[in-house]
């Protein structure tokens, strides 16, 4: 039992957009072994939300108002090691995906993907945070 | 005193009819150039003293000189850029010289010399040589006029002798000059190509001065100072005609210049505003309903992939990601955003991305990360976005070779595909129809002082080359 409860991925989505958090929100929590367990609609109330439910992976989108996208990853990374960040983006932005992911995100999403996509990225980024 | 300040005013509205004239590059004294000079200067006074005569008609050498000095101070280009000059003042030297002799060439020399250095401000280098190139040219002309015409005084043999004499001393004066100009360039410059090239265009004009100067030395003999000046007003009228029409053919040409600045100016506003609005509506787009759609297609899709699966919701997801899909692609177009970062190899490489879906085979040739100056970037992408959707919508064809270059400063752009290709009357019928693309991005690209070809025959593809100085 304490191994199923370990072995759920707990997601934090960070989306300016109310029905990209919603759309993830729905595909996410129908998914087994996948928690989400907060949605910020910015950059810093990503941050501050991931300080307090310590998520394993946070679905980050790079444009958002205030601190965008790849300044919270940096300081979330900075904050926790072992968080990984997924970089979503509906705009294929070669130079932000490359800053993404020297900022420590580990692979990146287009929001057209397909939610057998999305999950994928999640399931694969999490395997990496295992010790 | 009234007289004087009304004199001084008349000379300065002249002075501003006048096209202006801009300074020569310094001279570089050379030995061989002074020493040349020098030498020139000393053949000239000796022959002057040798050759002097009393003066015989002061009135009719001074009204001479100034009308010389007004005409010389009024040369006009014969061709803007060529350096070359117009001036009824060489007629009147002629005229002086043939009817007065030495002294006719020393005043005629000496006031056309004076004017050339006031309105060229040529510096005092170049007034002595011009006076010393001047006297010895006149005076070689009236050796041999007078030589002639000494003892044969028939009037056609002294107007042949005048042409003939007319005809040395432009053959002197450009020999001189031609000289003076090689050995000031260090031999950069050819002199016998300057001497031939300087005579093809004079001799015509001096071979008609010297047969119209002759009839000033009839006139003279016949009727004194009148007479002599009779046949310098039509000349002079005409001078004065010329000076006021190159002023207007100056204007109209400053007037051009300024009316092309100004479409330059426009037309790089409307390509920086037609950016600025592209990027807006894909900022627009990226924000608002791209974000929408991707959002409600996740949604949707978690509705339909419930514990009751619903294939139409899942279909209509899937709808939604390519309708997403598609909007990516319209930002990538309208908005590239790998121009500056990527290179334009990227952007290209974007551009092509939808032609192999579309049943289009790609093939790119372009240096890795192709870094094109930031005020070229765009333009250099909207030429080549406007090719790839002329083939993608108007081409039928099955391949495009994109290739792009930049070397030695020269950035060139082929796009070329095997399509239907295009007549001239298929492409006139079409900018009839409203389809300008090219037409006005082969403006912007003259603007930029590059060029846009375009090569099409029916059933042989198309080939759009941009050649961009970068």
């Amino acid at each position: 039992m304490l191994k199923a409860e370990e072995a759920v991925i707990r997601v934090l989505i960070a989306d300016d957009h109310p029905l990209m958090r919603k759309g993830l929100a729905d595909i996410l929590n129908g998914v087994e072994g996948i928690e989400v367990v907060g949605a910020a609609e910015d950059g810093a109330a990503a941050v501050a939300l991931a300080y307090a439910v310590k998520p394993d992976i946070v679905l980050m989108d790079i444009s958002m108002p205030g601190m965008d996208g790849i300044e919270a990853t940096e300081k979330l990374v900075e904050m926790d090691s072992h968080v990984r960040v997924v970089m979503l983006t509906s705009y294929s932005e070669r130079e932000k995906i490359t800053q993404a992911l020297a900022a420590g995100a580990v692979s990146y999403l287009t929001k057209d993907a397909p939610p057998e996509a999305v999950i994928r990225a999640i399931r694969s980024a999490a395997q990496s945070t295992a010790p | 005193m009234e007289r004087v300040r009304a004199a001084l005013s008349a000379a300065r509205r002249l002075r501003q009819l006048l096209p202006e004239e801009h300074a020569p590059a310094p001279v570089e004294f050379t030995p061989a150039l002074v020493s040349f000079v020098a030498f020139l200067g000393i053949a000239s006074v000796t022959l002057s003293i040798v050759t002097f005569q009393a003066v015989s008609d002061a009135t009719t050498l001074l009204i001479g000189g100034v009308v010389i000095l007004a005409a010389a101070y009024c040369s006009v280009r014969m061709t803007d850029g060529v350096d070359s000059l117009w001036t009824a003042g060489l007629f009147v030297h002629l005229a002086l010289t043939f009817t007065f002799g030495p002294v006719g060439v020393i005043v005629a020399s000496t006031t056309q010399a004076a004017a050339f250095a006031a309105r060229m401000k040529q510096g005092w280098f170049r007034a002595i040589f011009n006076t010393e190139n001047f006297l010895l040219s006149g005076l070689a002309a009236w050796v041999i006029f007078h030589g002639l015409t000494r003892t044969n005084h028939g009037v056609l043999w002294g107007a042949l002798s005048a042409t003939l004499a007319a005809t040395v001393a432009c053959a002197v004066n450009t020999a001189l000059l031609a000289a003076v100009i090689a050995l000031a360039s260090h031999g950069k410059v050819n002199g016998a190509s300057v001497f031939l090239r300087s005579m093809a265009s004079l001799i015509l004009y001096n071979i008609g001065y010297g047969w119209g100067a002759f009839g000033a030395v009839l006139l003279y003999h016949a009727a004194g100072t009148v007479g002599f000046t009779t046949t310098l007003l039509p000349i002079i009228l005409l001078q004065g005609f010329l000076v006021l029409l190159a002023r207007r053919i100056r204007a109209q040409e400053l007037e051009r210049a300024q009316h092309t600045m100004e479409r330059e100016a426009l037309l790089q506003q409307a390509i920086d505003a037609s950016d600025v609005e592209r990027k807006r509506i894909a900022s627009d787009l990226h924000d608002g309903v791209v974000q929408t759609l991707a959002g409600l297609a996740l949604s949707l899709a978690a509705r339909g992939s419930g514990p009751t699966e619903d294939p139409q919701l899942l279909e209509a997801a899937g709808t939604l990601r390519s309708s997403v899909t598609d909007l990516r692609t319209l930002m990538i177009e309208i908005a590239p955003p790998d121009l500056e970062a990527g290179g334009m190899d990227a952007a290209l490489r974007k551009l092509l991305e939808p032609l192999p879906g579309k049943g289009i085979a790609v093939e790119l040739e372009a240096a890795t990360a192709t870094h094109i100056p930031a005020d070229k970037t765009s333009l250099v992408f909207r030429v080549a976005q406007e090719a790839i959707r002329n083939v993608v919508n108007h081409s039928q064809a099955t391949k495009v070779v994109t290739t792009l270059r930049l070397v030695d400063g020269t950035l060139t752009l082929q796009v070329a595909d095997n399509g239907r290709g295009f007549s001239p009357d298929d492409r006139s019928r079409r900018r009839e129809e409203g389809h300008v693309g090219l037409h006005l991005l082969n403006n912007a690209v003259e603007a930029s002082s590059g060029s846009l070809s375009l090569q099409s025959e029916p059933g042989h593809g198309t080939s759009l080359m941009l050649t961009l100085p970068c």
